[in-house]
């Protein structure tokens, strides 16, 4: 059942058919990974960590697979990355290499790759969209190989490869890549129920030590087996990747080593000091593990000098990892002479022109021409010296004062929390704590969620924003619309940042060194895709119930990366519904509210407000408009947030030590609708009101009405 | 099949200047696959980068070239040789310009006779056009997008406008708009004043950021015009009618309704004053929410913003 891999010297001698495409990097992966016809792919929305491990399940299983992800996916499976390599299971991984931030952006940066260069899988640069394509087929035999067994990453860059778009070739002969191919060798798996196994057994220290050996040996192999592949992949495709691409090397005495498309850049450079007849080329691996030090060694001796760029620092190493590596080849040349310049270049995605590359260039000539590195190691095309003179200067700090109208209060007779609005018109005299001058949408409901919160909010703040749509949109660019202390964190971390700054002001507090307690209230903010990534900190936090308040703006997706769903998007009749998750963690006070109902949410915030300042952690999920991906227009709010809750897909309640109440009861207002009524308000609703839809949207009511119909119970009965 | 541009060195660039969602990134991509798919050259699309959102700053490039040279350098924000801009208030900020060539040519969408003064910015022997897109695609009940980009199409001798209609518009109006698009620009003579090609570089920054990237002072946005995210309509506060609830300033997303102190003695504590459009996207929600139908919706016009527009901070900004 198995064919063995490896026949292309029987295939016929001229490549396989082919088309032409316009393809981005991303698309070309996933052209491949059709084409190789992956039997499982694990692509999961934003928080990725357990896509890896999604994967890795599915390779036991016995399957090809494919995985895709971007820096923040990788980084967040280190720890998988090491465990899947170290059980020898063979998959596929497409990285769109970005930088490591808070908020990288899209653009390219090689610091999130490198750290993945220790974790034992082999590393294919792909340069371009052909690239992408041609070795993710390689990447499937060389993982598979007998001698490998490894996991493979297909790296690719950022936004440059990732998201533009070029001329491909793809392979319109499914038998000739099939033939390449061969069929999985079958391994050990789980789901073999007649020969039962234990998998990811832990090790001692001596089985440790030889596991991690046989993958180095395995590492060894791949270094035989890649050229191996990589022929047969030319004789498929007519399409050649040597694991150290030279262009312009055979008399070149200056040279530059970049990875990726810079080195697509650089030729540009390099053909410019051609015509100048001046010896330069462009050293480029397409392969960075296992590392072609034997190849540096040969194509840089009788290079005077090269230049070699990093889009990564190794902090304090005095270069970035490929430049140290090539450094650490040559060391082992006796007879090697060349001058080797470090460069740290377009980090976070800077844009690498070919003058870069000309400057690169001319900064080896020049280290040749006196012998010498001058400036071994070098940030390109950053700004040093003094911090800048300040930009315009922003607006006054808002004084406790002007935001203070006391309104929840305990009510001495009853012992209950009460809140008594300020007339609307009144609180205009409220500043924002969010200046104009924003780049959120127009529409945005995230905001006025926010501006409606935020009056009523009462003395000093200090928030939290998720990473997401309103903070990329409120303090990108070097400005920042916060009035109020503003901390942005990687997603994912929210929580447990905010518990622990609230345990330092308490700690500080006790101290006498800042104010008495009760000042300060700690705000998180966040969206749902933000609340899901950060789920598990959140449950901690819950359960030690620091005084602070989580405020979700819910505008049921993903909506910074183009409105994937999340836990609230309803996908036919599941939804999640984090507010009877953390209701049921006993927190003091949860709530869900709308934009579209503010002064039911202004109340609700004043006294969740109360409850984070005396008893312990208060949550409100709030429902917020989004016109661009709701696909509504930006003034056609009210109507489908009214719709929402009239059909009880969002019914607004709150739940005060375990008592659930509904604030507002469309039965009893002889508003109730179908959810039909809610979701053709929205673009992205709508197609389900045609009729082969209607089983879908008879799941979604029939699920709403157990929901609300539950809700009514837990209201009536103080015990549910 | 392989084909030939008259390419100066390696590639011709256009860059589409927009704001998001007028259409400038599916124009860019249908011209460059057009190319790819029906053409036999070769061609590569940059798209904006970041966060997927209306009313922000596009910039899409395109880049064509021979088949037999590939195109290498994907970096975007290389020296254009045509630039089309998708929204007249992008006019105002030098970014547009940057790096036009001396021989380049610029498109631009705006109403017969408009001739901003910041075109003067513009090479003097760059070729300006004006096309009224917004104008023929109400006419056509078109996409804007296609007008502009039968626009390039009829500019740019280079391009085949017949493969990259039949790859753009599906449908009779988009059809139209294309073909109005092609014919109708008028091209400027005597508008640009600058000798050589434009700067890609606007001015070097002053210094590096504070250490740790911490933005010290607050609400430094206020200094942000964010009023192109509008796209054609302004609410018009009518004061007579208002009855100032409040109810507007509650769907604002933008903060930008400037309220005062009401007169001594009058009705009201709290009045609202009007509208800083500076600030002002454009998207109607104080229009949707007012009970006394004090602010409607109104064709934008330049004279009518300048002359209602109450500025929010005038002790700080400008």
């Amino acid at each position: 059942m198995n064919k063995p891999p490896g026949t292309m010297a029987r295939l016929a001698q001229s490549p396989a058919r082919q088309r032409i495409e316009f393809r981005s990097g991303d698309e070309a992966a996933s052209l491949a990974a059709r084409a190789v016809g992956f039997e499982a792919a694990g692509l999961y929305p934003a928080p990725p960590s357990n896509q890896v491990a999604l994967c890795y399940g599915a390779a036991l299983g016995g399957v090809r697979v494919l995985g895709a992800t971007n820096s923040r996916g990788l980084v967040a499976a280190l720890e998988q990355l090491a465990v899947q390599s170290a059980a020898r299971v063979p998959m596929v991984l497409n990285v769109a290499a970005r930088a490591l931030a808070a908020m990288p952006g899209s653009g390219c940066d090689h610091s999130a790759l490198y750290q993945a260069l220790d974790a034992g899988w082999i590393v294919l640069c792909a340069r371009d969209p052909q690239a992408v394509y041609d070795l993710n087929l390689a990447a499937v035999r060389i993982g598979e190989h007998a001698e490998v067994r490894l996991p493979v990453l297909v790296a690719y860059d950022g936004h440059v490869t990732s998201d533009e778009k070029r001329r491909i070739s793809v392979l319109d002969e499914p038998e000739a890549l099939e033939r390449f191919l061969g069929t999985r060798a079958q391994a050990p798996t789980p789901l073999d129920v007649a020969h039962p196994a234990t998998y990811g057994a832990p090790m001692d220290e001596d089985d440790f030590l030889d596991n991690k050996a046989q993958l180095s040996q395995a590492m060894d192999a791949a270094r035989r087996v890649i050229p191996e592949v990589f022929a047969e992949l030319g004789a498929l495709t007519g399409r050649t990747y040597p694991v150290l691409e030279a262009y312009a090397m055979d008399d070149a005495e200056t040279a530059v080593v970049l990875l990726n498309s810079a080195a697509e850049t650089a030729k540009e450079a390099a053909d410019v000091w051609r015509d100048d007849a001046r010896k330069v080329g462009v050293l480029s691996p397409n392969v960075l593990r296992p590392f072609p030090a034997e190849e540096f060694r040969a194509l840089l001796r009788h290079v005077n000098a090269v230049t070699v760029g990093d889009r990564a620092d190794s902090y304090g190493a005095g270069g970035g990892s490929l430049s140290m590596q090539v450094r650490a080849a040559l060391q082992q040349d006796v007879d090697n002479s060349t001058i080797v310049l470090a460069r740290i270049y377009g980090l976070g995605g800077a844009p690498f022109h070919a003058t870069d590359a000309e400057q690169f260039l001319d900064e080896a000539f020049a280290a040749a021409t006196a012998g010498e590195a001058r400036e071994p190691f070098a940030y390109h095309g950053a700004t040093h010296g003094e911090a800048a003179p300040k930009a315009p200067k922003g607006l006054p700090p808002i004084r406790t004062g002007e935001v203070t109208r006391g309104m929840a209060k305990v009510n001495d007779a009853t012992g209950r929390l009460e809140v008594e609005l300020a007339p609307l018109w009144k609180m205009t005299s409220v500043p924002s704590r969010i200046a104009p001058g924003h780049a959120a949408c127009p529409g945005c409901g995230a905001f006025t969620s926010l501006h409606q919160l935020y009056k009523v909010l009462e003395g000093d703040l200090v928030v939290l924003f998720q990473t997401g749509c309103a903070i990329v949109v409120s303090s990108s660019h070097g400005a920042t619309a916060h009035r109020v202390n503003c901390i942005h964190n990687a997603a994912g971390n929210g929580a447990a940042t905010l518990s622990g700054l609230v345990e330092a002001y308490q700690q500080r507090v006790r101290r006498g060194e800042l104010p008495p307690s009760g000042d300060v209230t700690f705000v998180l903010v966040t969206g749902d895709g933000g609340m899901e990534a950060d789920l598990a900190d959140v449950i901690g936090a819950a359960h030690r119930t620091p005084r602070m308040m989580i405020l979700e703006y819910d505008n049921q997706g993903r909506m910074s990366t183009g409105g994937q769903a999340t836990h609230s998007t309803t996908l036919g009749a599941r939804h999640g519904n984090t507010a009877q998750l953390l209701a049921a963690c006993n927190l003091p006070y949860v709530f869900t509210a709308s934009e579209g109902f503010a002064e039911d949410l202004m109340r609700k915030a004043a006294k969740a407000q109360w409850y984070a300042r005396n008893e312990g952690m208060a949550y409100g999920k709030i429902l917020s408009f989004c016109p661009l991906n709701w696909k509504t227009a930006d003034d056609a709010a009210q109507p489908a947030l009214q719709a929402a809750i009239d059909s009880c897909f969002f019914p607004l309640y709150e739940v005060e030590h375990g008592h659930t109440a509904i604030t507002y009861d469309p039965d009893a207002m002889g508003r109730r609708k179908p959810v039909a009524e809610w979701l053709k308000l929205m673009g992205k609703t709508a197609p389900l009101l045609d009729l082969v839809n209607e089983a879908i949207v008879e799941e979604i009511q029939a699920e709403t009405e157990r929901r609300w119909a539950r809700l009514k119970a837990m209201h009536e009965h103080p015990l549910l | 099949m392989n084909g030939s541009l008259p390419t100066r060195v390696r590639f011709n660039r256009i860059r589409f200047e927009s704001i998001g969602g007028l259409g400038a990134d599916s124009a860019a991509h249908a011209l460059a696959a057009t190319t790819v798919e029906k053409k036999g050259l070769d061609a590569a699309h940059l798209p904006s980068g970041g966060l997927e959102r209306k009313g922000s700053r596009v910039r899409s490039e395109v880049l064509l070239a021979s088949s037999d040279r590939p195109i290498r350098d994907g970096a975007s924000g290389g020296a254009p040789d045509a630039i089309v801009v998708f929204h007249a208030a992008l006019l105002r900020d030098p970014r547009t310009f940057a790096g036009l060539r001396k021989d380049g040519t610029f498109i631009y969408n705006a109403p017969a006779k408009s001739i901003p003064e910041e075109l003067a910015a513009l090479p003097r022997t760059a070729r300006v056009l004006r096309i009224d897109a917004a104008g023929i695609a109400a006419k056509e009940k078109c996409a804007m997008n296609a007008v502009l980009l039968g626009a390039l199409c009829g500019a740019l001798p280079y391009v085949d406008a017949e493969a990259v209609l039949e790859g753009f518009c599906a449908d009779e109006p988009g059809r139209n708009g294309f073909r109005r698009g092609m014919k109708e620009p008028e091209t400027l003579a005597d508008v640009g004043e600058a000798d050589g090609d434009l700067s890609l570089s606007l001015g070097s920054r002053p210094g590096t950021g504070s250490a740790g990237g911490i933005l010290s002072d607050p609400g430094t946005t206020v200094w942000n015009d964010v009023s192109a995210a509008r796209t054609g309509f302004i609410p018009a506060f009518n004061r007579e009618r208002c009855i100032h609830c409040g109810l507007c300033d509650l769907f604002c997303p933008d903060s930008c309704l400037v309220w005062e102190k009401g007169e001594e003695g009058g009705r009201f504590e709290r009045e609202l004053s009007g509208v800083d459009y500076r600030y002002c996207k454009g998207c109607l929600r104080c229009v949707e929410s007012c009970p006394a139908s004090a602010m409607l919706k109104k064709a934008e016009t330049p004279a009518f913003v300048e002359q209602r527009s109450v500025p929010m901070f005038p002790e700080i900004v400008e």
